[in-house]
């Protein structure tokens, strides 16, 4: 520790109790050591007699820089301060305490015969915590200094707490980022390897970690599996959850590719509904979740789907938007509903679109929401742009309907285009 | 939260007066009404009058007290503003328990 000031060239008169090296504050009986600073010696031993009934250890000095001298030292847990000092008065220490980053907190009761109120303010502005009257009251002394005392101490809890407080949230948020960082990998990372289909998509949490998942399953060579999830709810469990139904839609999981006695069987739609139905419970959790799972036909452009509780896919074609919503309610109510299922035939230049409820919801508070009819809009007059560009179009039409308002919830947009087979290699 | 019971003797009324359901309120929503199943009120009118805005949490709310009801409670929803009714209908929750539009009509479902 840095010494405030270059110890006084004249003996220290006064001083005692010192240690070659400087003391972490607080002896090492774990007494409170308090510095009485006076310049005359009647009073510091006054002091020493009022204050030796309370078993602290006690150190003294005679004037300014040895008392600056001896804060450096050895810290104390309280100063007991003279005003009145030839060369540097008790104003000048106490701002100069004051102005030192590790003692600026060390409690300083000034000491004066000097009564008078401007006096005390002026103490109290230099820094002080209290001002005692000379001639001093013995209980007084006492109680004000145990009062500081005892300050002081919660105050050093409180620090210490806070501090453990602030370690705890900066490891949760790195838990939270990695976490986050999971999730993203459970996105596709690139557009699957399958001919006569192209693939545009986006993905905006509100939090760090989300309550959506989406994703392309490569079920066979002529079959695509395509779903959107939504958890119920924000936070980590939903967040959570989101890889566990995203890991059980893996075709090597069982549900969406099953293992038929010839070979693998794609799974209809409805069948991995109620599946999911199955192992997701309500009550496993305390959660629910919806979602839209269909298989197209990349050659042929038959799509089966179904729906559990989530809002339907759009579907562009020439002239007209249809809305694919054949099924059942959410997952997790053990099969309340039949999950119902539809087939269409998606053309060539025909688009997909899937999304989630973050895109209908979103608006500014006690306002009619964006809602689905915004987001046809926006993606019919996207229909001549790229597949990507009509998905940045839904993002600035958002952002144009609700400039500022940030999302409260997940917006989740998927684009898939039938596009002419190319020529046979 | 606020929550005001009225016992119609055949169904138990239940009124939220919170503007929204959502993720802040589900949990206390739903040991609320969790408490007054476990009380021993198995038909239950939901009104959700003043309520502009459910979200997935509050749907999950509302899901777990039509659970914890099991197959000898009933729940009926009443008082449903357009906006959540159109959330009901994209869930397909209007299929699983019927909404009505008054609470007289609700207790009324109930008592048959």
């Amino acid at each position: 520790m840095q010494p405030l000031v270059k110890p006084s060239p004249l003996p220290a008169a006064g001083m005692s109790a010192l240690h070659p090296e400087p003391l972490a504050a607080g002896s090492s009986t774990g007494a409170p050591r308090i510095l009485i600073v006076d310049d005359h010696e009647v009073n510091r031993r006054i002091l020493r007699a009022i204050l030796s009934r309370g078993g602290y250890e006690l150190l003294e000095a005679a004037d300014g820089p040895a008392a600056l001298a001896a804060v450096a030292q050895a810290p104390p847990d309280l100063v007991l301060l003279d005003v009145m000092m030839p060369g540097m008065d008790g104003y000048q220490v106490c701002e100069r305490l004051r102005h030192d980053p590790v003692l600026s907190e060390t409690p300083v009761i000034f000491l004066s015969a000097l009564d008078d109120s401007d006096s005390k303010v002026r103490g109290f502005e230099a820094g002080a915590v209290d001002y005692v009257a000379k001639p001093f009251d013995n209980s007084e002394v006492l109680a004000r200094v145990r009062t500081h005392l005892r300050l002081r101490q919660l105050n050093r809890e409180l620090r210490a707490v806070n501090e453990r407080l602030v370690e705890k949230q900066a490891a949760l948020d790195e838990d939270l980022e990695a976490a986050a960082g999971i999730q993203r990998s459970l996105l596709p990372r690139r557009a699957p390897d399958v001919t006569g289909l192209s693939f545009a998509w986006r993905f905006q949490p509100c939090d760090q970690t989300g309550g959506d998942v989406f994703d392309f399953l490569v079920l066979d060579r002529e079959h695509l599996g395509l779903y959107i999830v939504d958890v119920s709810g924000h936070g980590v469990s939903a967040a959570m959850i989101t890889v566990s139904v995203a890991q059980s839609l893996r075709p090597e999981s069982g549900i969406t590719l099953r293992r038929g006695e010839q070979g693998p069987e794609i799974a209809a739609p409805a069948e991995v509904l109620r599946q999911l139905d199955r192992d997701y419970p309500v009550e496993r959790f305390g959660r629910h979740f919806t979602i839209w799972y269909g298989v197209l036909n990349h050659r042929d452009g038959r799509l089966r789907y179904s729906c559990a509780g989530h809002p339907p896919a759009l579907w562009f074609g020439k002239g007209r938007a249809r809305g694919l919503d054949a099924g059942g309610t959410i997952i997790g109510l053990g099969g309340l509903l039949p999950f119902e299922e539809e087939d269409v035939q998606i053309q060539v230049g025909d688009r997909l679109y899937l999304y989630s409820d973050g895109i209908l919801e979103h608006g500014p508070e006690g306002q009619a929401p964006f809602s689905e009819s915004r987001l046809r809009d926006a993606l019919f007059a996207a229909r001549a742009a790229s597949l990507e560009e009509s998905c940045a179009a839904v993002l600035s039409a958002l952002d144009q309907f609700a400039p500022g308002v940030k999302p409260l919830d997940d917006i989740s947009l998927v684009a898939i285009e039938r596009e002419p087979a190319s020529t046979p290699p | 939260m606020e929550l005001e019971c009225s016992d119609m003797g055949t169904a138990l009324v239940v009124r939220t007066r919170e503007r929204r359901l959502d993720a802040r309120l589900a949990s206390e929503f739903k040991d609320r009404i969790g408490q007054l199943i476990e009380a021993g009120h198995r038909r239950i009118v939901l009104s959700l009058a003043g309520v502009d805005f459910v979200d997935s949490s509050g749907l999950g709310a509302i899901v777990s007290c039509l659970k914890k009801l099991g197959p000898a409670g009933d729940l009926v929803i009443c008082e449903v503003a357009d906006g959540v009714q159109q959330m009901f209908k994209l869930t397909r929750m209007d299929r699983v328990f019927r909404i009505l539009p008054t609470e007289a009509e609700g207790v009324a479902a109930l008592s048959v």
